[in-house]
C-alpha cells in the first residue's frame, strides 16, 4: 500500500476583489497524491487549477487570496493552519515549484549560480563554495552540459529549455517530497516539451517525490499522470486514476478535453472543440457549472449541482455518469 | 559596452559644447550692462573710455570668435576674472563647490532613501491606504514650490519651533561636523522633498511592471521572507529603470538647490550663480554653467555605467 | 467618444471636479471682485503704515510700500492664471511639430531635434529662464514668452514617442501604399492620436507653469514693480523679518499658488482618466 503524501480535503480559496464581496475560485476541491505518484490537474484556464496548487504551497496572490476553508494535509500535518513563517520553512524545502514561462521565472539580474545559492542557503547552511559544487552537480543531473560554466552564467544567455531545465534543477536542490509544475512546457517548443516532461518523470523516479503537474493539456497528462483530477469553473468535474480517466471519461467535459488531443494513429479530419466560453466568476449557475456548453443538459442539471457519483476511486460529478439517472 | 561608453562621452561632451555656446550667445546680447557693472554705478564713462573697457574685455569682437576664446582659454584651465569680484573665477567657484556638493549630495540620498522604500510599498499594494497616503504627499512635493516649502519650514522650525537654524552652514565660531549637519537637514530635506514626488511615482511603476512578474514567485516559492522577495528581487530588479528615470531630474535637483541655497544663504554655487546672473557677470555665469552641465554629464554617464552594472542584459549587448 | 460622453465621464472624477470648480471660481473672484470694488494695487495707503498687520481697511494687511495686500493678492493671481493658461499653448505651438517631424521623418531630423531637447533638459530649467528672462527684460509677456519656450522639450519627447507608436501600426503602411503624401499622413492619421496626450498634459504644464512663474518673480526676474504678481508677492520674505514676524505677506499668495497647481493636477489627472487611464503624459 503506497504511503499517502498530500490529501487535500473540500479546499476552498476565495479571491478578494476590491470593494465587491468575494468569489470562491476553487470549490470544494479534494484530491489525494501518493509518494512517488503524479497528479495531473487539468482545465481550461482561470479553472482554478493554479490557485489549488498555489494553495497547496502557500502562494496564493498575496491580500486577494485566501484559504476559506477544508484542509491541505501534507506529511500528516494540516498546512492550512500553519503559519506564514512555517510555511516559508516548507517551501523550497519539502514542496517546490516551476512556472510557465522560464523566461520570467528567473531573475534577469542574478547569475544562475547566485539564484541557486540562494535556494539552498535559505534552508541549509553552506558555504559559496559548497553550494557551487551542489548546484553545478544538480545542474548535471538535469541535463545542463558545462554546469560550471552555466552557473557563471545570467538567465538570458540560455535557451529556454535550459531555463527550464535550470528551474527544475533549482527546485530540486532540497530534495523536497512534491514538486508542483504549472503549465511547465506550456511556452516551449514541442520537442522540447517533450525531454522537459521525460526528465521530470525520470527525476520523480530517481528522487523518489511525488509531482502536481498542471496542464491545460490532456495530451500532457497522458502517459505522464498516475491520477488526473479535471476541473472546470473551480470546482471537480471527474477525478481518478489516468486509466480510468482516458479509458473511461465520464463527464462530458472530460470527453471532450480528450478528444481536443490531436492523435497521429486517427485519421480524423477535425478535432473536437468545446463550444462556448467559462461564465465568469461571481455569474455562476445555480445549478451544474458546466451546463451552460453541456450539449447532454436538462432541466436538472440548471437547477441543482450534480451530486458526486462514485465507481470505487473514480469519481464523477454529473448525473449523466449514474446510469441510474433517467433524465 | 566600451563602445558605448565612448559615445556617451563624446555626446556629453557635445551638450556641454551646445550648452555652453548657448548661454554664451545669450549673454553676449546682454553684454552692454555688463560693462555698466563694471564701470560701477554712477562712474560716468566717456565715449573713449566705453571703447577702451569694451576692446580691453575684448567685446568688440564678434560673439562666435569670443566664445572660441573662451573656450581656448577653458581647456588651458582659465575661467576668466570675475567682473564683479575681480578675482578669478576658478577660485571662487572651487570655494564654493563644496558646499553646494554637500547640499545636494545630501538631498539625493535622502531623495532615494526615503522616496525607493516608499514606492515599492505603494506598489505593493496598488489602491491601499499606504498608496494614496504615498501619492498624496508626491503632489504635495511637487505642487510647493521650493521658496514657498523653504519659507514655511523656516517660519515653523527655525522660528516657532526653534528647531533648527534659518542661515547658513555653520553658527559663528562653531566649525563641528555636528553643528553643519544640524544646518544641512533642512535646507537638503526641501531638496528633496521637491524631488521626491517624481522618485515614488517612478519607483511605484517600475515596481508595479516586476511585482507581476514570475521570479518574485519563484523568490517566494524557494521560502525567502517578503521582505527579501521584495527588495532583493522586486526592488533590485526595477533599479536599472528607475536610476535612468531619476536621471532626468538631476538638473532639476540642482535647479532648486540654487533657489534653496538663496534662501538659506549656504555659501554654494547655485546662489553664486543667481547672484551672477542678477550681476550680468558674465565670466562668472559662464563658469558656473560649465560646472553645472559637468556635473550633470558626469552624473549622466555614471548613472549608464550603474545601468550596466544593474542589469546585465544591457552589459552583454 | 461625443462632448456629452465625455462630460459624463469626466464628472464622474471627484478631484478633477473640485478641482475645475476651484479653478472657475479662482478666475472668476481675482478678475471681477477687484473691478467690482475698485481695488487699487498699485497706489500706497500711507495712513495704514508699511507692512500693516490685516485690518477692517486691509484684510490681508500692506506691504512694504503700503499697499494693499488683498487687491495686490488678486491682481497677482491674474498674472499667474495668465501664464498657467498662455505658456502651455506656446510650448505647444514649438513642442507638437517638432515632435512630430522629429517622429515621422527619423534620420537626421529625429537626432538634431531629439539632441536639442537633451541639451535644454540637461541644465536647470530654472536658471536658463532667468538669463533668457535678463536678456529680453523681465515682463508679463516675456515671462509667458520664456516659459512657454522652456516648456517646448516635454510636449516634444511626448508628441515623439506616441508618433512612434503610431508609426509602428499598419494604418500608416496602408495610407503610403495608397500613395497619400506625408502632409495628409501627418495630418489625418497620426496628429488625431497624438492630441489627446497633448491635450491632457496642458493641464500638466498649466501647473508647472504657474511654478516657474512664481519662482522667477520670486527671484525678481518676474514682472516688474509696481504690478504684483504672486512669487513677487513673497519675494518679501527674503527679509528675514517679514519671514519670521509677518506670516500675513507672504502665507496667502503661497497657498494660492499651492493650491492652484494641485487644482490644475487635478483635472489633469481627471482628463487623463477620461481619455485613456493608461495613457503617459
Amino acid at each position: 500500500m503506497p504511503e499517502t503524501l498530500l490529501e487535500v480535503r473540500n479546499l476552498t480559496v476565495n479571491l478578494k476583489l476590491g470593494n465587491r464581496q468575494d468569489v470562491t475560485a476553487v470549490d470544494g476541491v479534494s484530491f489525494s497524491l501518493n509518494r512517488g505518484e503524479t497528479l495531473g490537474i487539468v482545465g481550461e484556464s482561470g479553472c482554478g487549477k493554479t490557485l489549488t496548487a498555489s494553495a497547496v504551497i502557500g502562494l496564493l496572490p498575496p491580500y486577494t487570496g485566501y484559504i476559506a476553508g477544508g484542509e491541505i494535509l501534507f506529511e500528516g500535518e494540516d498546512l492550512t493552519k500553519k503559519t506564514a513563517r512555517q510555511m516559508r520553512a516548507v517551501r523550497g524545502e519539502k514542496i517546490s515549484m516551476i512556472f510557465q514561462d522560464p523566461m520570467s521565472s528567473l531573475n534577469p539580474v542574478y547569475r544562475i549560480g547566485t539564484q541557486m545559492r540562494e535556494a539552498l542557503r535559505v534552508h541549509r547552511d553552506v558555504t559559496v563554495k559548497e553550494a557551487r559544487e551542489i548546484s553545478a552537480e544538480m545542474l548535471r543531473k538535469v541535463g545542463i552540459p558545462l554546469p560550471e560554466t552555466r552557473l557563471r552564467e545570467y538567465p538570458h544567455q540560455l535557451s529556454g529549455g535550459q531555463r527550464q531545465r535550470v528551474m527544475i534543477a533549482m527546485s530540486l536542490l532540497s530534495n523536497p517530497s512534491l514538486l508542483i509544475a504549472d503549465e511547465p512546457t506550456s511556452s516551449l517548443d514541442v520537442t522540447i516539451q517533450a525531454q522537459i516532461l521525460d526528465l521530470i518523470r525520470t527525476l520523480r523516479d530517481e528522487m523518489g517525490m511525488s509531482v502536481i503537474l498542471i496542464t491545460h493539456d490532456m495530451g500532457v497528462v497522458a502517459g505522464n499522470a498516475d491520477k488526473v483530477l479535471v476541473m472546470y469553473a473551480g470546482k471537480v468535474v471527474e477525478y481518478g486514476t489516468a486509466e480510468e480517466i482516458f479509458t473511461n471519461p465520464l463527464h462530458p467535459y472530460t470527453q471532450r478535453l480528450i478528444g481536443s488531443i490531436p492523435r497521429l494513429d486517427m485519421d480524423v479530419e477535425y478535432l473536437s472543440t468545446i463550444e462556448g466560453i467559462v461564465p465568469p466568476l461571481g455569474q455562476m449557475p445555480k445549478g451544474c457549472r458546466f451546463c451552460t456548453r453541456c450539449p447532454l443538459h436538462t432541466g436538472v442539471c440548471q437547477e441543482e449541482p450534480p451530486p458526486p457519483f462514485r465507481i470505487g476511486e473514480h469519481v464523477i460529478f454529473c448525473r449523466r455518469a449514474n446510469p441510474a439517472f433517467a433524465g | 559596452m566600451t563602445r558605448y561608453l565612448y559615445e556617451r562621452i563624446l555626446s556629453a561632451l557635445l551638450t556641454m559644447f551646445f550648452i555652453t555656446a548657448i548661454i554664451y550667445t545669450l549673454l553676449s546680447l546682454i553684454q552692454g550692462s555688463a560693462l555698466n557693472v563694471l564701470g560701477g554705478s554712477g562712474a560716468e564713462m566717456s565715449a573713449a573710455e566705453y571703447e577702451a573697457a569694451r576692446h580691453a574685455l575684448g567685446l568688440d569682437l564678434p560673439v562666435w570668435l569670443r566664445y572660441v576664446h573662451w573656450l581656448r582659454d577653458v581647456l588651458r584651465g582659465d575661467l576668466g576674472v570675475s567682473y564683479r569680484y575681480g578675482i578669478p573665477v576658478g577660485e571662487i567657484i572651487a570655494q564654493r563647490l563644496g558646499a553646494s556638493a554637500l547640499l545636494v549630495g545630501a538631498a539625493i540620498l535622502f531623495t532615494l532613501l526615503f522616496g525607493l522604500p516608499v514606492g515599492v510599498m505603494a506598489a505593493y499594494r496598488p489602491g491601499s491606504a499606504w498608496d494614496r497616503l504615498s501619492s498624496f504627499f508626491a503632489l504635495a512635493g511637487f505642487s510647493a514650490p521650493r521658496f514657498i516649502t523653504c519659507i514655511a519650514c523656516i517660519y515653523v522650525f527655525s522660528f516657532k519651533l526653534r528647531l533648527m537654524p534659518a542661515m547658513g552652514m555653520h553658527n559663528v565660531g562653531n566649525a563641528s561636523p555636528v553643528d553643519l549637519i544640524h544646518h544641512l537637514i533642512m535646507p537638503s530635506c526641501i531638496i528633496a522633498f521637491g524631488a521626491i514626488g517624481y522618485v515614488i511615482k517612478q519607483s511605484r511603476s517600475a515596481c508595479l511592471d516586476v511585482f507581476h512578474e514570475d521570479y518574485l514567485k519563484t523568490a517566494r516559492a524557494k521560502g525567502l521572507s517578503e521582505v527579501e522577495v521584495i527588495f532583493k528581487h522586486g526592488l533590485r530588479t526595477a533599479l536599472a529603470p528607475i536610476l535612468t528615470q531619476i536621471m532626468v531630474e538631476v538638473p532639476e535637483i540642482v535647479g532648486s538647490a540654487a533657489i534653496v541655497e538663496k534662501i538659506f544663504g549656504w555659501p554654494g554655487i547655485g546662489s553664486l550663480m543667481l547672484d551672477a546672473i542678477r550681476n550680468r557677470d558674465m565670466p562668472l555665469i559662464m563658469g558656473v554653467t560649465l560646472v553645472i552641465a559637468f556635473v550633470v554629464l558626469i552624473a549622466n554617464i555614471l548613472l549608464d555605467l550603474a545601468y550596466g552594472l544593474l542589469d546585465p542584459r544591457v552589459r552583454y549587448r | 467618444m461625443n462632448h456629452r460622453g465625455f462630460w459624463n465621464k469626466f464628472r464622474q472624477s471627484r478631484g478633477a471636479m473640485i478641482g475645475l470648480c476651484f479653478l472657475i471660481v479662482e478666475a472668476l473672484t481675482v478678475y471681477l471682485l477687484p473691478a467690482i470694488f475698485h481695488m487699487d494695487p498699485i497706489s500706497s495707503d500711507v495712513q495704514a503704515g508699511f507692512n500693516a498687520a490685516p485690518s477692517a481697511a486691509h484684510l490681508l494687511g500692506t506691504d512694504g510700500a503700503a499697499r494693499d495686500l488683498l487687491a495686490r493678492t488678486l491682481c497677482g493671481g491674474r498674472v499667474s492664471l495668465l501664464v498657467g493658461v498662455a505658456a502651455p499653448f506656446i510650448s505647444v505651438s514649438i513642442g507638437l511639430p517638432l515632435g512630430l517631424a522629429a517622429g515621422y521623418y527619423r534620420g537626421v531630423v529625429e537626432m538634431v531635434i531629439m539632441r536639442l531637447s537633451d541639451v535644454f533638459m540637461s541644465f536647470p530649467s530654472i536658471l536658463l529662464s532667468l538669463i533668457l528672462v535678463s536678456v529680453i527684460g523681465p515682463s508679463l509677456g516675456s515671462l509667458i514668452a520664456v516659459i512657454g519656450v522652456m516648456g517646448w522639450t516635454s510636449i516634444a519627447r511626448l508628441v515623439y514617442a506616441n508618433v512612434l507608436s503610431i508609426r509602428e501600426k499598419e494604418y500608416i503602411d496602408s495610407a503610403l501604399s495608397i500613395g497619400r503624401n506625408d502632409f495628409e499622413i501627418l495630418s489625418h492619421e497620426i496628429l488625431p492620436g497624438v492630441l489627446s496626450p497633448v491635450f491632457v498634459s496642458l493641464s500638466f504644464r498649466s501647473g508647472s507653469a504657474i511654478l516657474q512663474e512664481s519662482g522667477l518673480s520670486f527671484l525678481g526676474a518676474g514682472i516688474s514693480p509696481p504690478q504684483a504678481s504672486w512669487g513677487g508677492i513673497i519675494f518679501a520674505a527674503q527679509d528675514l523679518s517679514v519671514l519670521t514676524r509677518m506670516p500675513w505677506i507672504w502665507a496667502p499668495s503661497g497657498i494660492l499658488i499651492v493650491l492652484t497647481v494641485v487644482a490644475f493636477h487635478f483635472v489633469g489627472q481627471g482628463l487623463r482618466d477620461t481619455l485613456d487611464p493608461k495613457m503617459t503624459v
